[in-house]
């Protein structure tokens, strides 16, 4: 059986795609059969991020109307064996998604894969309702800024009790956070929220903190998950982080502002 | 359809006026279902029908039912309550052991103990007992109550921050003193 890991946030933009992509390729490079659906239906995203975008045939919504089979859909990773991605429909809206035809689909994969992740919309609505619902785990991604920490948090509450776990009363979501865009530069300023304020207000396990970094912006633009960039920081902080979520210890990096010799080590 | 169920201790009065308005303007009003007891009243008093009272609680489901049950009237909550979440103890005392965040809201009928830090609104008595009283570890709530008695962050900010603090009524004013 499958393990079932929702990529949320709330807010809009602050990474949930970059970090579904990087995650599941992280997991598939270190050997897990796993699939990444795109749930934000009608705003098709991962795909891009994912360099695929030529080669989608048939979406997530054909296979749940019927229309095509998993088969069909999913789409190979060129580069990462074990790894395939199910595109979300550009031309279709959120109200065909439906809970049975999601489940179904989710079935189907777990037939098959070891990790399905589920890259959610932003907002609370149906499609990011939908995504959450079946989940085992949670991925949720925060800005250090307050409006993104306050959705957080609300998601985090929906996870507790909006869920198939919360619902049946099984174990709740496992729920952990990744602190994506961090600056250690700013907050220092006190431009920014520290990780440690927000651990404080979200009181959730902490995956990993990605920094700010211009390897984000043109690895999406190549079309290449962050994760497969070794030598950027964002890179290393996302394998960390997968690193963290299969059971492996990892001290927290890019906390601090690099200086000398780490600064030329990693580059900016 | 209106929900009038989120309404606090100005809610009666905002139905009779609201009913009022509705019918002024030739819309019908086929009845009120769900709301606090005081709303229900205030419902009948001007003349509105009620629908399925039996159903009516304030406490959302999902709270409710990941809770257990309240012991002796009090309802113990061990998760952090989450924005946009509402706690409310009927009945009796509301015990949080983790924070409250900001944009959720916590209510009891008798007292509110929270362990940790309180960000959001917390309201006490808020069936009229002006004994309550509202305890915290550390202070930084939007908004503070007992028995309808309220005061928003910008009148107390910079009282109770980092520090034990309780919450209670002194002659219909709110006073916030260190434990």
């Amino acid at each position: 059986m499958a393990r079932i890991i929702v990529v949320t946030s709330g807010k809009g933009g602050v990474g949930k795609t970059t970090t579904s992509a990087a995650v599941a390729t992280g997991l598939a490079m270190a050997g897990h059969k796993t699939a990444v659906i795109d749930f934000d239906v009608g705003l098709r995203n991962l795909d891009l991020i994912m360099g695929c975008e030529r080669r989608v045939v048939y979406d997530f919504v054909n296979v749940i109307s019927g229309e095509a089979n998993l088969n069909q859909a999913l789409i190979k990773d060129k580069r990462v064996d074990n790894l395939c991605i199910l595109p979300a429909s550009q031309t279709r809206d959120k109200d065909a998604l439906t809970q049975e035809g999601v489940e179904r689909v989710l079935e189907e994969l777990s037939q098959d894969f070891e990790y399905i992740i589920c890259d959610s919309p932003a907002g609370i609505e149906r499609g990011a309702m939908l995504a959450a619902y079946f989940a085992d785990e949670a991925i949720v991604v925060a800005n250090p800024e307050v409006s993104s920490v306050r959705d957080s948090d609300r998601v985090l509450g929906i996870l507790a009790s909006k869920t198939r776990r919360a619902e049946r009363g099984d174990e709740p979501v496992r729920e952990r956070l990744l602190l994506a865009r961090y600056s250690p530069q700013r907050v220092e300023r006190g431009e920014m929220l520290s990780v440690e304020d927000v651990q404080e207000i979200l009181a959730v396990e902490l995956l990993g903190v990605i920094p700010e970094s211009k390897a984000v912006l043109q690895a999406s633009n190549a079309g290449v998950p962050v994760i497969m960039e070794d030598s950027t920081d964002a890179g290393q902080a996302y394998q960390d982080a997968v690193a963290r979520f299969l059971g492996e210890e990892r001290p927290h990096r890019f906390l601090v502002e690099k200086k000398g010799f780490l600064g030329r080590l990693f580059g900016s | 359809m209106i929900d009038v169920g989120e309404l606090g201790e100005e809610g009666p009065a905002v139905i009779a006026e609201a009913a009022g308005f509705l019918r002024a303007r030739g819309m019908q009003i086929i009845g009120v279902r769900e709301g606090l007891e005081t709303l229900v009243e205030a419902a009948s008093e001007a003349g509105l029908p009620l629908l399925n009272v039996g159903n009516a609680t304030p406490v959302r489901r999902q709270v409710e039912k990941s809770e257990e049950k309240p012991v002796g009237g009090s309802l113990v909550i061990k998760q952090p309550v989450r924005s946009g979440q509402q706690v409310y103890a009927r009945g009796g005392d509301l015990i949080v052991l983790s924070s409250v965040s900001p944009g959720a809201e916590v209510l009891a009928d008798g007292h509110v103990h929270i362990y940790g830090t309180l960000r959001g609104r917390a309201l006490a008595g808020v069936r009229g007992d002006s004994q309550a009283r509202i305890f915290c570890h550390d202070l930084q709530a939007e908004l503070l109550s007992v028995a309808g008695n309220y005061q928003i962050n910008e009148q107390f900010k910079n009282i109770g921050a980092g520090m034990p603090v309780q919450v209670f009524l002194d002659e219909d004013t709110l006073r916030i003193e260190p434990l």
